[in-house]
């Protein structure tokens, strides 16, 4: 039987300073015309709770977890009748009661009887069970005589203990409860439990939010994870707090909307760790398969949310919302990738686009079909950073996965849902000026952490060292198990090298040189190194490019390539065949634009007039390989495709 | 039935709660002193003889029931203006049972009209000392005292819920009310027969506490009030709590988030 029936959820409360509070600055604005209007109506806004849909039955323990100011605290006043909804609808069938904080709301000057006498008034418990309860306190505070005093004498140890006694009068049919027992001497802490535990035993229905993992572990069978007021993932305990261990390090911020302000990012935020979803199959067995980036309040000018499933789907569409405070300017989602995955580092891209729109476009929806399965996806959009200034950022990523179809011939899908840990601010950034050190550092430290840089259109880089740094709480030596490097041509297809896997010492730097041996000259590159989940306070605080090198002279390739997914992937650990190249190349070789063997040939040909030793002539096709011509003792003897890992001789006689 | 009557009726039914606490706080307020709560009685006695004296003689009445008349409007006086100015801080005072509690939120304003009706209750006892002073002997039109007290607390109810929950959003307001309100006091004739104002009655027609006090001073000095005052009155209290109906539902849903 359900008690507590929560549909749509939201809370959104202001925050009146004394400004905001005064009669004055609303007289003002009856005054002005609308003129302050902004100023003077415009409150700071807390959206505590954001589309939160659950049901609790009777026999459900749930618990609450989530960072703090997840709304933990928010949630369970409203169930208690305290706070009333903004949007949205809560139902409770049978009396509750709620332990939300351990004060004692009277005079100083009421001696310890009086106050339980009051406290058995307010919470209408019958004159005949008063004495009852009476000697139970008496019992359980151990108080003696002192009850007999005003409670001004007592110590905060006493207060205390008549303040749990008193929290715990009465039976109530449900029972919410916030943080539990504080601090005490160990004594009254067994008997505090105690009592506490029986309170929770005899409750039908028990809402409780916690950080003790141990406490929740013994009283729940329930969970449900709340990030910035929305639910992330909900079902039995175990799954929840598995996921919720994984997720507790990663930043996190609950979006305020201050008055005047544009709802620019906050730079602690990390868009893979915030998403919001519809949970209202929550509980029964069945997870969401919908993820969103919360709304405007968020937009920011990278985002990416991703899932990872344990077997393999298939994504539907992508929804993309590009927001503008300057409704002049013309926004442009600088580019757009879906990345697919089967183990969770070797990553494929099943879509690439560069979107531009003029203003009054500011809404995609992809459709996404034959995309093919994978285990691991992940959507990323990315705005230009030059715009950020103006006001200009992606609102809103929505990834939907909720193919009834799909899932209705696959079963129900349990994932662990947790998008991995990426730092944004560390996605792909187009700038100058190097080495480029990732930003995790002093910030945050996550577990899985990368650095991409991208170099344009028309630069290509040779990466030759890149350093790494752990960071760690206490439990040292660990291990980065491995770190990955990727480099793509084109920005979107991207081939992984795994380096190594690496026992770090506390706080050493560690340099990886063995990237000379690579002659590889991609745009975009990045490093990715993963840390074991050993459950201490450790992760990857550093990644930095030390060293690159830079191939001049070619003209940029067309910003929108499509992506031609009958070509064969790369493989996990494929052996790149190294070019070689001169930095001399000039830089007026002819550029076709349509990027055939011929135009590669055309060049390498002009190459020969130019210079006189062998030379590489490197140009980027149109399904984002890398080809290249050599010419050797002043003869062009073949083309080379890069990308699939295989070398292909094309026999230039029969090509012209 | 939206929240705010549902506040309202949970209020009714939980009367037990304001009640004992209306009466818990006045005694802490005269809790380890000496007379206790009869100090209410004996200041207000002080005080209204001290009034007496000096406006018998500055009126140059020597009527003893005048007396009556000033000590019975002063005592309903203090009641009504005391719901006002006590309502300004009615709902801020108990913020943390709102915050942590989900009593009803009408339940804290009773239960500080709780309070004032005590202290009245303490004044009464002044009150028939004049009397029989006065020599006004009851009569069957002194039973109007009933009728006119539920109307009075009736009022001083909706008046301190709704400057309650308007004070407790606009902090400028206290301060404000309780000038306005001591104001009032000057043109409410507590001290002077209305029929002083001669051509300016109309000053106290339209005045609001007037026709309050007069609900209990008329009886008491052995007639009861003029019809136009129960009508007025009837109207007064309908309109006040419609008035503090919209007012609930505008800022009651969001008291625990700002109080």
């Amino acid at each position: 039987m359900r008690c507590i029936s929560v549909k749509n959820l939201s809370v959104n409360y202001p925050v009146y300073t004394a400004r905001a509070l005064s009669l004055r600055v609303n007289l003002v604005r009856l005054g002005s015309a609308g003129r302050f209007a902004r100023d003077a109506k415009g409150n700071a806004h807390i959206q505590a709770l954001n589309d939160l849909s659950f049901d609790v039955n009777i026999g459900d323990r749930v618990a609450l977890v989530g960072r703090n100011g997840a709304g933990k605290s928010t949630l369970l006043k409203v169930l208690a009748g305290i706070y009333k909804p903004t949007a949205g609808s809560v139902e409770i069938t049978g009396t509750t009661a709620a332990i939300l904080g351990l004060g004692i709301p009277f005079d100083e000057e009421l001696s310890g009887y009086e106050v339980v006498k009051y406290a058995g008034i307010m919470k209408s418990v019958d004159n005949h069970r008063m004495s009852e309860v009476k000697q139970e306190i008496e019992e359980f505070t151990d108080l003696g005589d002192y009850l007999e005093l005003p409670i001004r004498t007592y110590s905060s140890g006493m207060r205390m203990r008549l303040a749990l006694a008193l929290a715990t009068i009465g039976r109530p049919e449900i029972l919410l409860m916030d943080e539990g027992i504080g601090a005490g001497d160990q004594f009254f802490m067994d008997r505090a439990r105690e009592r506490s535990m029986r309170f929770m035993r005899e409750a039908s229905a028990m809402v409780i939010a916690s950080h003790s993992e141990h406490l929740l572990r013994e009283f729940c069978n329930k969970a449900i994870l709340l990030d910035g007021g929305g639910p992330l993932i909900a079902g039995d305990i175990d799954t929840v707090m598995e996921a919720y261990a994984r997720f507790e390090r990663t930043p996190s911020s609950v979006p305020v909307i201050l008055p005047g302000q544009s709802p620019m990012p906050c730079t602690s935020f990390c868009s893979g760790n915030e998403p919001g979803h519809p949970a209202h199959n929550a509980f029964d067995g069945t997870f969401f398969t919908h993820w969103r980036s919360p709304a405007i309040s968020a937009a920011r000018p990278n985002a990416h949310i991703g899932l990872q499933f344990e077997e393999p789907v298939a994504p539907r569409r992508v929804i993309l919302d590009q927001w503008n405070a300057e409704l002049s300017e013309d926004g442009i989602i600088r580019r757009f990738a879906i990345e697919a995955s089967n183990d969770g580092f070797e990553t494929d891209i099943r879509r690439a686009a560069v979107l531009s729109a003029s203003m009054p476009r500011t809404h995609w929806n992809i459709p996404l079909s034959s995309i093919g399965e994978a285990r691991w996806w992940r959507a990323l959009a990315l705005s230009p950073p030059t715009r950020e200034a103006a006001g200009w950022a992606i609102a809103r990523l929505e990834f939907d996965f909720s193919d009834d179809q799909t899932f209705a011939t696959s079963g129900p899908i349990s994932s662990a849902c947790v998008a991995p840990a990426y730092d944004p601010s560390c996605a792909f950034f187009r700038e100058t000026g190097l080495p480029w050190v990732s930003a995790l550092k002093g910030r945050h430290v996550a577990q899985d952490s990368w650095i991409g840089w991208d170099y344009g259109d028309s630069r290509h880089i040779s990466v030759t060292a890149v350093e790494i740094q752990q960071w760690d709480g206490g439990a040292n030596p660990n291990t980065v198990s491995t770190v990955v490097l990727e480099y793509s041509f084109d920005g979107f297809e991207s081939h992984a090298e795994i380096l190594e896997s690496l026992t770090l010492v506390r706080n050493e730097k560690r340099l990886l040189l063995t990237l000379q041996e690579h002659e590889i000259y991609a745009r975009a590159w990045r490093i990715r190194a993963t840390s074991g989940t050993d459950g201490g306070a450790w992760g990857i605080q550093h990644l930095r490019f030390l060293e690159i090198e830079e191939l001049l002279g070619l003209e940029p390739v067309p910003d929108d390539i499509p992506v031609d997914n009958s070509l064969p992937k790369p493989a996990p650990s494929a052996t790149v065949v190294p070019v070689t190249s001169t930095p001399k190349v000039p830089a007026s070789f002819k550029n076709s634009g349509d990027c055939t063997d011929n135009a590669v040939e055309e060049n390498a040909a002009r190459a020969d007039r130019l210079i006189d030793d062998s030379v590489t002539v490197v140009q980027f096709d149109g399904n984002g390989y890398r080809r290249s011509a050599t010419k050797r003792d002043g003869k062009v003897d073949d083309t080379t495709l890069i990308g699939d890992g295989k070398k292909r001789n094309i026999n230039v006689e029969s090509e012209s | 039935m939206n929240y705010v009557l549902r506040d309202w009726q949970e209020a009714m039914s939980g009367w037990r709660f304001w009640l004992r606490f209306g009466i818990l706080d006045i005694n802490l307020k005269y809790r380890r002193t000496y007379l206790g709560p009869f100090w209410i009685t004996l200041s207000f006695g002080l005080t209204a003889a001290g009034l007496a004296f000096v406006y018998s003689t500055l009126f140059n009445v020597n009527d003893d029931v005048y007396i009556a008349y000033l000590v019975t409007g002063l005592a309903v006086w203090m009641f009504v203006s005391g719901s006002i100015v006590e309502g300004t801080s009615s709902l801020m005072r108990h913020s943390a049972l709102i915050r942590e509690s989900n009593l009803p939120i009408l339940s804290h304003a009773i239960r500080t009209v709780v309070g004032g009706a005590i202290v009245f209750l303490h004044n009464l006892v002044i009150l028939i000392g004049v009397m029989i002073y006065a020599r006004i002997e009851p009569t069957l039109e002194t039973l109007y005292i009933i009728p006119g007290l539920l109307l009075v607390f009736m009022n001083a109810i909706w008046m301190t819920l709704f400057f309650g929950l308007i004070c407790a959003r606009y902090r400028d307001l206290p301060p404000f009310v309780s000038t306005i309100t001591n104001l009032m006091f000057l043109v409410t004739p507590v001290f002077w027969y209305r029929d002083m104002l001669e051509g300016r009655a109309l000053l106290a027609d339209v005045n609001p506490f007037y026709h309050l006090i007069e609900l209990v001073r008329a009886p008491v000095l052995g007639a009861a009030a003029d019809p136009t005052t129960y009508i007025y009155v009837c109207i007064g209290t309908v309109v006040g709590w419609l008035m503090t109906y919209y007012v609930a539902v505008r800022f009651q849903v969001r008291l625990a988030f700002w109080i």
